[in-house]
């Protein structure tokens, strides 16, 4: 059974992100508010795929991929979600070592589909 | 006789009642504020149970929707409970709102849609349309930003009528309303303006631009003889930006221009546009201005559209007539810049005192 952490300070797209992905059934999924909380977890839970906010309270989205890529030297997959038009920060997030990017406003049923692809390959 | 012993039992009584009436009270009152207590704990809970099945509602629509041929049961399900929930509640209604906000500006496509269906059909706009008939200028504002969000085209008619509100934070929510709802007009509020156009308002409108096809882009020339000065130079900013070449005659008459930002602002836009047949009437602009913001900018568009021999004898001019040294140093950088070999020449040539050191000091390669 896989584990996904999802990390956004709001907490009704993660509310809705964690029905979505638990109606389509890839396994457990777990919420955080902000990127100190996503460490913590990290730390002390093993999990199979991050779906992190650029923008958190504490820890943005780069600074988590950069500690899981440097600190916990993890591979698992990270989908970075961000608002339109911020192609430079797009761009940090892919050489930190982000997999896959998604845009706000998104369909939840595309974000279905990219952690489908990223949790079978 | 013993004339004490009733008056005894007399305050015996007396005290007596007064404790009973003291224990009475202070009994209703505990028990007034132990049932207060109970009934906020059970109403906290059933809010709390409330809020929670809204959020499962709200959830399955936005989540189940791109497949609402599959999910349709389980979606018309989730409307009528929240129908059901909300149903005589404002308190829950506005939470509704409050959460389909949430949701809607991170979502698309039929899950944005099937949300923005939950606030018509459940009649949620009346709550937001109520609020614009409130005294309180917060609560005017939180209304109009629940349509705009929401989309809600069909009141546009009633959000117009706030460009006139005696409060600004109201006016300008008004305007930034009527910028997201009509999308294919962003300059319609601009039409209105009293106030000064505030640098959000700035972006909003531009961002609103760029999404327009080139056809729709509109003309800006015709704001160009506005009441309101940030409304001329944003027009022009933006007549700038989006490259309309046709409105090059324009722009150079408003470089005279009593306004001095209006006049920079057209003397920039010159620049954008690359005017080179305005170059000689921003060089008689650079004699006549005495601000000196607007002859830096005048030197850095001619720097950019005209002849760079003919303008240093200009260089020299102003230089030596700046008493601000931050203004000399920028201006001998810009030069030196623009043309290193000409500050080569001038560096030999007749400069003296301030402007010398300074064009001297800026050829240094070392500092470049």
């Amino acid at each position: 059974m896989k584990k996904i952490l999802v990390c956004d300070d709001d907490e009704a797209l993660i509310s809705m992100i964690r029905f979505k992905l638990s109606k389509d059934n890839y396994g457990e999924v777990v919420k955080v508010a902000d990127g100190r909380k996503a460490m913590h977890e990290l730390i002390y839970h093993d999990y199979d795929m991050i779906i992190t906010d650029i923008h958190m309270p504490y820890f943005s989205g780069l600074e988590l991929v950069t500690f899981v890529r440097e600190k916990l030297g993890d591979k698992m997959p990270i989908i970075v979600l961000s608002v339109e038009g911020v192609e430079n920060t797009v761009t940090e997030a892919f050489q930190l070592g982000a997999d896959d990017f998604i845009s706000k406003p998104f369909s939840p049923n595309e974000l279905s589909m990219r952690v489908k692809r990223l949790l079978s390959a | 006789m013993e004339p004490s012993t009733p008056i005894l039992t007399n305050d015996i009584f007396f005290y007596g009642y007064l404790v009973l009436i003291f224990a009475g009270l202070s009994t209703i009152i505990i028990v007034g504020i132990l049932t207060n207590r109970l009934l906020n704990k059970l109403s906290y809970k059933k809010s709390f149970k409330s809020q929670k099945i809204i959020k499962d509602c709200l959830n399955t629509i936005a989540a189940l929707a791109p497949d609402s041929e599959l999910f349709k049961a389980e979606i018309q399900e989730a409307q009528s409970i929240l129908q059901r929930v909300t149903q005589g509640s404002p308190r829950l209604a506005q939470f509704v709102i409050d959460r389909l906000l949430d949701l809607y500006k991170s979502l698309t496509g039929k899950s944005a849609q099937a949300l923005k269906d939950v606030y018509d059909n459940l009649h949620l706009y009346r709550v937001s349309k109520h609020k614009l008939m409130q005294g309180n200028y917060a609560i005017v504002i939180q209304g109009i930003q629940e349509l705009a969000e929401m989309k809600r085209h069909e009141d546009i008619e009633s959000i117009i009528g706030f460009l006139d509100h005696y409060h600004r934070l109201v006016r300008l929510e008004t305007r930034v309303a009527l910028v997201r709802l009509i999308p294919e007009d962003p300059l319609m509020c601009m039409k209105f303006m009293k106030d000064i156009l505030t640098k959000w308002e700035e972006i909003l409108i531009y961002n609103k631009l760029r999404s327009l096809s080139p056809e729709q882009i509109p003309t800006f020339k015709a704001y160009f003889s506005h009441t309101n000065s940030t409304v001329v130079c944003y027009s022009i900013n933006m007549a700038a930006r989006f490259l309309q070449y046709d409105a090059i005659d324009l722009i150079t008459r408003l470089i005279f221009h009593e306004n001095t930002a209006i006049c920079w602002q057209a003397v920039n836009a010159l620049k954008l546009l690359q005017a080179d047949q305005a170059a000689k009437y921003i060089l008689l602009l650079l004699h006549k201005t005495k601000s000196l913001k607007v002859r830096i900018e005048c030197i850095e568009c001619l720097a950019q559209i005209g002849d760079t021999q003919k303008l240093a004898p200009l260089f020299r001019k102003v230089i030596d007539k700046s008493k601000n040294p931050m203004v000399t140093k920028t201006l001998s950088k810009i030069f030196v810049d623009w043309d290193k070999s000409g500050a080569k020449k001038l560096s030999k040539s007749s400069f003296k005192g301030k402007s010398r050191l300074m064009i001297s000091h800026f050829s240094n390669p070392l500092i470049h």
